[in-house]
């Protein structure tokens, strides 16, 4: 039991790690939620047996804090697109292109 | 002053004037020049959607010496927070008779995290001169034939709202030919009845549309790429649920300018 939940709180903590890297929003709660369940189990666990509880804890806190930044970050930043001059380049070019083949195909 | 030629000639200007006047309805059914529409990507994973890149879907006036033509620009681009993990910056466009919407000329030109492809078609009756580029390597050029009234994937779009979706029943289905990638496939669109969807606009009224294509992994089964066209004049695609071998997602309309009505 302890050492099934260690590894899902493990696995979980690096799962939030690497969603609150990612931007993708909300979904790092998920993750962040079963890594704070098994936090507690294995507090609740290490303190009956009278071991450190320091592992738990930082679990916890890492689950928290990660759930706590990709929260948010998803409400307070609003999806922009970023101001791309070469992309827009491109498209004048392009265009002007067409225009030429169209002229070409008359 | 021989009065019949004159009166002849007018007819023919009236006859002409208004020919040309009937041609331009077909167009402009739906849709005008200046019309914007911005929509927001998501990707769904693990049941939570994902927003990563807006698409916008423009429309607009080219003239050359001698005839003019509708330009139908479709743009996708990555949102900021996305463009350090992957880079999208995509380009669709068809240059399309204003009157009957056939397609002259197609261009993609791809950047997808670095990786480049471009590919251009020149519509040739049933023929098509293509280009195409992939990353470093040289242009590749081929010719091909295709079925009549065959599109390109923005003219098909665009053709789609023109279709008099008001008369159909529910299952009625359309067949209808795409070249993508330089192959042509068949694909069938599915009239699923209405349905109320909230938009930007309003919660609206929508036709739903399944689309498939036929003998392809990609698109597969119509009850899973739906389009939402409103039930209006405009038709204007406010909802593209879509899935794919490697997922699902939709598109939703976030931003509408220049409708026609």
């Amino acid at each position: 039991m302890k050492l099934l939940t260690s590894i899902i709180a493990v696995l979980g903590i690096i799962i939030t790690i690497a969603f609150t890297i990612f931007p993708i929003g909300n979904l790092t709660i998920f993750p962040a939620i079963i890594t704070i369940l098994c936090g507690i189990i294995l507090y609740k666990i290490y303190d009956k047996e009278g071991n450190n509880t320091i592992f738990p804890k930082i679990i916890i806190g890492i689950a928290i804090l990660g759930a706590l930044i990709s929260s948010g970050r998803a409400l307070l930043t609003t999806d922009k697109i970023a101001e791309d001059l070469r992309f827009e380049q491109r498209q004048e070019k392009s265009n002007q292109e067409a225009v030429d083949e169209l002229e070409g195909l008359e | 002053m021989p009065q019949k030629p004159i009166r002849n000639v007018l007819v023919l200007l009236l006859f002409t004037f208004y020919q040309n006047n009937s041609a331009q309805e077909l167009s402009s059914k739906s849709f005008k020049s200046g019309e914007h529409l911005t929509f927001q990507a998501s990707y769904n994973m693990s049941g939570v959607l994902t927003t990563f890149a807006e698409v916008n879907m423009k429309v607009a006036t080219v003239k050359t010496s001698k005839n003019s033509y509708l330009h139908l620009k479709c743009t996708a681009n990555t949102y900021k927070k996305w463009d350090g993990f992957f880079k999208i910056r995509d380009l669709y466009e068809a240059y399309v008779s204003p009157y009957t919407l056939k397609p002259s000329l197609y261009k993609r030109d791809n950047n997808e995290n670095g990786t480049i492809r471009k590919e251009k078609y020149i519509y040739k009756g049933t023929n098509i001169q293509s280009t195409y580029v992939r990353g470093k390597s040289g242009a590749v050029k081929a010719n091909f034939t295709i079925p009549t009234n065959t599109r390109d994937i923005v003219s098909t779009i665009y053709y789609i709202r023109n279709l008099p979706i008001e008369n159909a029943n529910t299952g009625d289905q359309k067949d209808f030919n795409v070249v993508f990638d330089r192959k042509t496939k068949s694909a069938t669109l599915t009239f699923m009845g209405t349905e109320t969807v909230s938009t930007i606009l309003g919660n609206k009224k929508c036709y739903k549309i399944g689309v498939s294509l036929k003998k392809d992994k990609l698109l597969k089964g119509k009850s899973s790429n739906i389009i939402y066209i409103t039930a209006d004049k405009n038709k204007v695609p406010v909802l593209i649920k879509f899935s794919i071998p490697v997922g699902s997602g939709q598109l939703k309309l976030t931003k509408a300018y220049n409708l026609k009505y």
